[in-house]
C-alpha cells in the first residue's frame, strides 16, 4: 500500500480517534499522522464541530411511563370478549343440563318407588264386616301375644305380625276402635298407628 | 435529566458496571422476570429515544419503535450472548425496528443521491447554539443508515467495530458510511471552521 492509500485510510479512522474509541497502532499512527499532515489537522478541526454539536443537543423530555403502559398493555393484552351468541348458548346448554337433571331425578323417583304398599295389603284376612284395621309400628321385641294386650281390649285380634322390623295388622271391634286407638298412641312402645282403609 | 451515554467502564470492575448489571438483568428477563425488564426499560428509554429518533427522524414513530424494541427484549433475552455489551445487542434491534417502521412509513425508503442539498446557512449569523443546531439539522438530512453512525460515533461514543455490530454490517461500510455523511456535511463544517 503506498502512503497516499495508506494516508486516506487513516483519514477515514479520524471520527473514532475524535471519539477516543481508537486503540493501540491505530491510534499511534494517527497521532503521529496529526503531528504532520495538515490535512488531517483540518478534518480533525471538522469532526470536533460535529461531535461537539452532536454531543450538545437538548435533551427531549419524554413520557416514559405513559409509554411503558402501552408496553404492559401490548404484552399482557385483554382477554378477549365473548362473542355475542356465546351467552345465549350458554344459556340454553344450562336449561339442557337442567331439565336432565330433574328428568333424572323423576326416573330415579319412579325406580325407587316400586315397592310394595305395606298400610293397604292388597289380600286383607277374614275380618268381621264391622271392625276396624290398624296398621301398627312397634317397638322390636314385642310379640302378637303382649301387642293385643297392649290394646286393652279382648275383641283385638293381631292378624298378621308383628314382623322382623314390627309391622303389625290389627283388626279391632268398630265401638271399640276410638279407644284402642288412643289406648296405643299412649304407649311408647308404638311407634306408628294408623287405620287401613278396606 | 442526564442521558447515559453508554460510555466505556473500567476492566476488572465487571460486577458492578452498568454493562454487568445489564446483562444480569438480561439472564432474569429471560426467566420471565418483570421487574428486572422495567429496570432495562427505564435505563434504556431516553438512550432509545434519542437514538430511534436520529434514525427514523420521526417523533411520531419513536414511542412505538421502542416498545417494539422492548418486546423483542422481553421474547429474546434468552438469545443474547455475552459476546457484545448488552446495549450494543439493544441498541441493533432498535436500529433494525426503527428501519422497518420508518420504511412501512415512507413506502419507498430514501437513498443518498435522492436527498436534498444541504442547506448551508450564513455561518457568520449564527452563535454557537445556532452553529450546533444548523450541523445537527444537517445531520438529519442524511440518509437513516448514515445518521445512525454519526450518532453512535459521535453522541454514544462507539468504536466502529461496535457501530458495525449494531448496524449489522461489515466495518468497511461503516467507515463509507462516515465518509459520505462527512462529505455531505462538509461544505457546512468547512464554513464553520473558517477554512
Amino acid at each position: 500500500m503506498n502512503s497516499a492509500a495508506r494516508r486516506e485510510e487513516l483519514y477515514e479512522l479520524l471520527p473514532w480517534q475524535e471519539n477516543g474509541t481508537l486503540e493501540g497502532a491505530e491510534r499511534e499512527a494517527l497521532r503521529a499522522l496529526l503531528a504532520s499532515d495538515l490535512e488531517a489537522n483540518r478534518q480533525a478541526r471538522e469532526l470536533r464541530v460535529l461531535h461537539s454539536a452532536v454531543a450538545d443537543e437538548p435533551i427531549m423530555a419524554t413520557n416514559m411511563a405513559m409509554n411503558l403502559r402501552r408496553l404492559y398493555a401490548r404484552l399482557d393484552p385483554p382477554r378477549p370478549r365473548r362473542p355475542r351468541w356465546f351467552m345465549p348458548l350458554s344459556f340454553a346448554a344450562a336449561a339442557m343440563l337442567l331439565v336432565a337433571g330433574g328428568l333424572g331425578l323423576f326416573m330415579a323417583g319412579e325406580r325407587a318407588g316400586r315397592y310394595v304398599t305395606l298400610t293397604t295389603p292388597h289380600e286383607l284376612p277374614a275380618t268381621p264386616a264391622d271392625a276396624v284395621l290398624y296398621r301398627v309400628d312397634v317397638a322390636a321385641g314385642v310379640d302378637a301375644a303382649q301387642l293385643a294386650a297392649l290394646t286393652g281390649s279382648s275383641g283385638v285380634h293381631v292378624l298378621e305380625g308383628p314382623s322382623e322390623r314390627g309391622v303389625a295388622l290389627l283388626s279391632v271391634p268398630a265401638a271399640d276402635a276410638d279407644r284402642v286407638l288412643a289406648t296405643l298412641r299412649a304407649d311408647s312402645r308404638l311407634r306408628f298407628v294408623t287405620a287401613v282403609p278396606r | 435529566m442526564t442521558l447515559e451515554r453508554d460510555g466505556f467502564h473500567p476492566q476488572g470492575a465487571a460486577d458492578a458496571s452498568p454493562e454487568a448489571e445489564d446483562q444480569r438483568w438480561l439472564a432474569q428477563v429471560a426467566l420471565g422476570d418483570r421487574a428486572a425488564f422495567e429496570c432495562l426499560y427505564r435505563r434504556y428509554y431516553d438512550r432509545l429515544f434519542r437514538f430511534v429518533l436520529r434514525v427514523t427522524g420521526r417523533m411520531n414513530l419513536v414511542e412505538d419503535v421502542i416498545n417494539d424494541t422492548m418486546i423483542v427484549i422481553w421474547k429474546k433475552a434468552g438469545d443474547y450472548r455475552a459476546a457484545a455489551r448488552p446495549s450494543t445487542w439493544i441498541f441493533g434491534i432498535a436500529y433494525r425496528k426503527g428501519l422497518k417502521a420508518l420504511s412501512r412509513e415512507l413506502r419507498a425508503p430514501e437513498t443518498v443521491d435522492e436527498l436534498p442539498e444541504i442547506e448551508q446557512p450564513a455561518a457568520d449569523a449564527l452563535d454557537r447554539e445556532g452553529l450546533h443546531a444548523a450541523i445537527r439539522q444537517a445531520v438529519m438530512q442524511l440518509p437513516p443508515e448514515h445518521r445512525a453512525v454519526v450518532d453512535l460515533t459521535f453522541f454514544f461514543n462507539r468504536s466502529y467495530d461496535e457501530v458495525a455490530q449494531i448496524l449489522d454490517c461489515p466495518v468497511g461500510t461503516v467507515k463509507s458510511r462516515m465518509f459520505h455523511a462527512r462529505a455531505k456535511l462538509r461544505p457546512l463544517l468547512s464554513q464553520l471552521i473558517g477554512d
